[in-house]
């Protein structure tokens, strides 16, 4: 061996000698194609998550700006008393339903006018054929109908949400959706945080070890279970302890969804505020203890606040899982937009409401169709917000412990 | 002064009396045992709706039915149906079943639902029924000359015993649920059901049933509770899961191998981060409408990709299978990549650096060393999207999964339905037995929710174990 290595060596010599007395640089990186290939593959899968949020935003806000500048036109009760020709710019209404003034937008059969005047209510002098429609004849007696679009306000503001009555109040089903995440919230918080001191303080690791894997079932069942868990338990429940003289729990009622969604909740909220309460660091407790404190002061005084931005967090995260569900809601909180704060009525909330309009026949242009993405856009605003603040919260309050 | 008479004045001064010294003492470790049993509580209350969820299943899917039978299967045959032979059945489907029915069997089980009618009076049954067992006597012959006993021989000849078995419940002794009642009650209200069965329904059976069953599972999709079956469901939510694991699974772990290996500290990287933990948060039924209106309506009806007119399929819109996996595999994008960049995160560095002492490239680290190694985080991660995948609801109905869906889904490009969202229609309907079909939904959902996640630990216990050892 002794003998071979030396050549071996030399021979290595030789070759790097031959590179050098060639005139080339010798050892340089060979250019490695295929690598720069799959760098630009997987950075274009990092780049699909762009992609998918910019898609989010791009369709609910176009969807939604739809909704917004669409025309919907309602029958005046209004009818021209007077055959018209293509060229006519005077019409003559029979002064029956509602009035119309200049800078309407009215439409007859498939022409759509916009008024310039209206000297008097049975006359108006019209703008013919504008948004792209054409002049043609119309017969004595055709119903006039009255261009209408939904305004922001309207929207944010209206108490009715009745597409078929042209109102579009986003109201009742705001607070349909709030009613049940807070009560959800008041049934998960509690809870949550309770279970999450009993296991980081006071559990046993027995029985740590037993209460974590039923937590984690609770929170894998799916939802469309805890619908049917609802609405097959939760109302006859309610309905059995109060409903003694008087009906007072419908059959279908927000607070049954909001329980069972609290029940669903309870996880989320145990898991991220023990690891809140676990990521103190041990020397605050044993500070404690040594102190003389008991398990509740410990817990309390010293931990909950050392954890308070990962509690924050699990909360706020909690509230933007109950304003995002959909099926226990669709199942057990009812079919129709109520505007109340009765938790016993029946209402039905932002996400059931989609989830409904999807089943029926939704056709691509419809109101029903651009009205769900302006919803949705609503949703999703509160949702991320919602997250966007529990991020914030646990980086900015993070307690560093140095 | 020094420090003895100081520590002795402090004692005299502050426990001076030492009973109320020690009764604040008593009174602070009560309330901590006191709230320590109201926390407590607090998990038995979770422990307690655990049980109330499964027990109300459990309740809904065994108890006492009335049911009427068309034909009382015990007049058919002296041994139970359930043990009859192929040829035994099939005496009884000849004896039973009118020709025109038997057509529609042999028809639906062996040449194919969507089959073209005019065939029938052109090819023989040999070419119509290519690839099935065709006795070489009825080969010959065409479909609409056939005998009833040669229509029986056809089936008898394809069929196993389970399909006959449900054929024969299906067609011959035609079981109705007229009325049906919950576990609890079952056991316990004995003497006021039987009453109350007396006086609503006289002339019906009742008996204790179970409303899951391997027939249910594998009978196809009726409007009437006794006869439904989750058939077309479970292929739909099979086939979308496959679909979507091969979308999410290369997309993701690339994102996350991106991330890890390739990204320097740019605000770009730090936007995609950012970007990912947001769009995990987003609810469910946002997807679907993202699906709606890019896979549905841009790239379905309007492109024709999804709904497959580009490739020459006709009879469908964007609302297929494959809008559906897209969708799917959007919403579990986020999650699969944060358990993928976990998992390789997890990779002990010296793995990394020994790869590239011995001169390996970023790539062939990462393909054959790193990856490898994190792969039991990756398949955890996957699986436990996957499960919560398979229970979705609302994406999928945005998206536009149907409640009715009359035939198999075969192809990426067909209509479909999936387990959760048949719990949903039939726990919408007001027949009360539906409740129990949902039950029974339900039940087969959460096996094979339980069967996924026992996977995912299976696949990790021995993988990481082939590592290990």
């Amino acid at each position: 061996m002794e003998t071979q290595q030396p050549l071996e060596l030399s021979r290595h010599l030789t070759a790097a000698d031959r590179l050098v007395k060639a005139g080339s640089s010798g050892l340089h990186k060979r250019p490695r194609l295929f690598e720069d290939f799959i760098r630009s593959v997987l950075f274009a899968c990092g780049f699909l998550s762009i992609f998918t949020t910019t898609a989010i935003v791009l369709v609910l806000g176009s969807e939604a700006l739809r909704f917004f500048t669409r025309l919907g036109f309602l029958n005046t009760e209004q009818q021209i008393t007077a055959a018209l020709t293509p060229e006519d710019t005077t019409i003559h209404l029979n002064g029956t339903g509602s009035p119309l003034k200049a800078g309407d937008l009215i439409q007859i059969n498939e022409e759509i006018m916009r008024v310039a005047q209206a000297p008097d209510p049975l006359t108006l002098i019209v703008e013919r054929a504008v948004e792209g429609t054409t002049a043609v004849e119309h017969p004595n007696g055709a119903p006039v109908y009255l261009g209408e679009r939904v305004s922001v306000l309207e929207f944010v503001t209206g108490p009715r949400w009745q597409p078929q009555a042209a109102e579009f109040g986003v109201l009742p089903l705001v607070s349909a959706t709030l009613i049940t995440s807070l009560i959800a919230m008041l049934i998960a918080g509690p809870i949550g945080l309770a279970v999450a001191i009993y296991l980081s303080e006071y559990a046993s690791a027995r029985l740590r070890a037993t209460i974590k894997p039923i937590l984690e079932l609770l929170a894998g069942i799916p939802t469309v279970v805890y619908g049917y868990f609802a609405l097959t338990f939760m109302t006859p429940l309610l309905r059995a302890l109060l409903n003694r003289e008087v009906e007072i729990v419908g059959t279908y009622n927000m607070a049954s969804a909001g329980l069972v969604m609290g029940i669903m909740i309870i996880p989320t909220i145990s898991s991220i505020s023990e690891d809140a309460l676990s990521a103190v660091p041990r020397s605050l407790r044993e500070a404690a203890y040594g102190l003389g404190a008991t398990r509740l002061e410990t817990a309390v005084k010293v931990l909950l606040p050392a954890a308070l931005s990962g509690i924050l967090a699990a909360f706020i995260l909690g509230i933007s899982r109950a304003v995002g569900e959909t099926m226990i809601v669709a199942i057990a909180s009812g079919a129709g937009p109520n505007l109340t704060a009765n938790p016993f009525e029946a209402a039905e909330t932002m996400t059931g409401h989609i989830a409904r309009i999807s089943t029926g026949d939704l056709s691509f242009n419809s109101i029903d169709y651009n009205s769900i993405f302006a919803i949705g856009l609503t949703l999703f605003v509160i949702t991320l917000a919602l997250n966007v603040l529990s991020n914030w919260i646990r980086s900015r309050f993070r307690e560093a412990y140095a | 002064m020094t420090d003895a008479s100081l520590s002795s004045y402090d004692v005299e001064r502050r426990f001076v009396d030492e009973a109320a010294a020690a009764r604040v003492l008593k009174r602070r470790n009560r309330w901590a045992g006191i709230w320590g049993r109201i926390f407590l509580a607090a998990d038995l209350i979770a422990i307690v709706a655990l049980v109330l969820v499964f027990g109300t299943i459990i309740n809904q899917v065994f108890g006492l039915v009335v049911v009427k039978y068309a034909v009382d299967p015990a007049s058919l045959s002296s041994k139970p149906l359930a043990e009859l032979s192929e040829s035994e059945l099939g005496a009884i489907l000849l004896e039973k079943v009118p020709r025109a029915r038997l057509r529609v069997l042999v028809r639906d089980n062996l040449l194919g639902k969507t089959i073209d009618p005019a065939r029938f009076g052109t090819e023989t049954m040999g070419q119509l029924a290519a690839g099935k067992t065709v006795d070489p006597e009825i080969a010959p012959k065409k479909f609409s000359d056939l005998s009833e006993a040669e229509l029986v021989k056809l089936l008898s000849d394809n069929l196993d015993t389970g399909q006959l078995y449900s054929a024969i419940q299906r067609d011959v002794v035609k079981p109705d649920y007229i009325l049906s009642w919950r576990f609890l009650e079952s056991i316990f209200n004995r003497a006021a059901i039987e009453q109350e069965a007396q006086r609503k329904a006289p002339d019906g059976t009742l008996e204790w049933h179970s409303w899951i069953d391997w027939q249910f599972v594998v009978r196809e999709l009726t409007s009437d509770p006794s006869t439904t079956g989750l058939r077309m469901a479970l292929t739909g939510s099979l086939l979308i899961i496959l679909l979507t694991i091969l979308i999410a699974l290369p997309l993701g772990v690339g994102a996350a191998i991106y991330l890890e290996e390739y990204a320097t500290k740019s605000r770009l990287n730090a936007l995609i981060e950012t970007n990912i933990r947001n769009l995990a948060g987003v609810p469910s039924i946002i997807y679907g409408m993202l699906g709606l209106a890019v896979f549905v309506r841009l790239l379905g009806d309007t492109a024709g990709i999804t709904s497959g007119r580009a490739f020459g399929v006709t009879d469908s819109n964007g609302r297929t299978i494959l809008s559906a996996s897209l969708t799917m595999a959007l919403l579990i994008l986020p999650v699969v990549i944060i358990n993928a960049q976990e998992a390789i995160r997890a990779v002990a560095p010296s793995i990394r650096e020994a790869s590239y002492g011995v001169g390996a490239t970023k790539w062939q680290t990462v393909w054959r060393q790193v990856l490898p190694a994190a792969v039991p985080g990756i398949m955890t991660g996957l699986i436990l999207s996957i499960s919560r995948a398979v229970g979705e609801t609302a994406p999928l109905i945005v998206v536009g999964g149907l409640t009715f869906v009359t035939l198999d889904p075969n192809s990426i490009f067909s209509k479909f339905t999936v387990v959760p969202i048949q719990v949903y229609s039939w726990t919408a309907e007001p027949r009360p037995e539906f409740k129990n079909v949902a039950a029974a939904a339900i039940i087969v959902l959460l096996i094979v929710l339980l069967a996924l996640n026992a996977t995912a630990i299976i696949i990790r216990g021995r993988v990481s174990k082939r590592l290990r050892g």
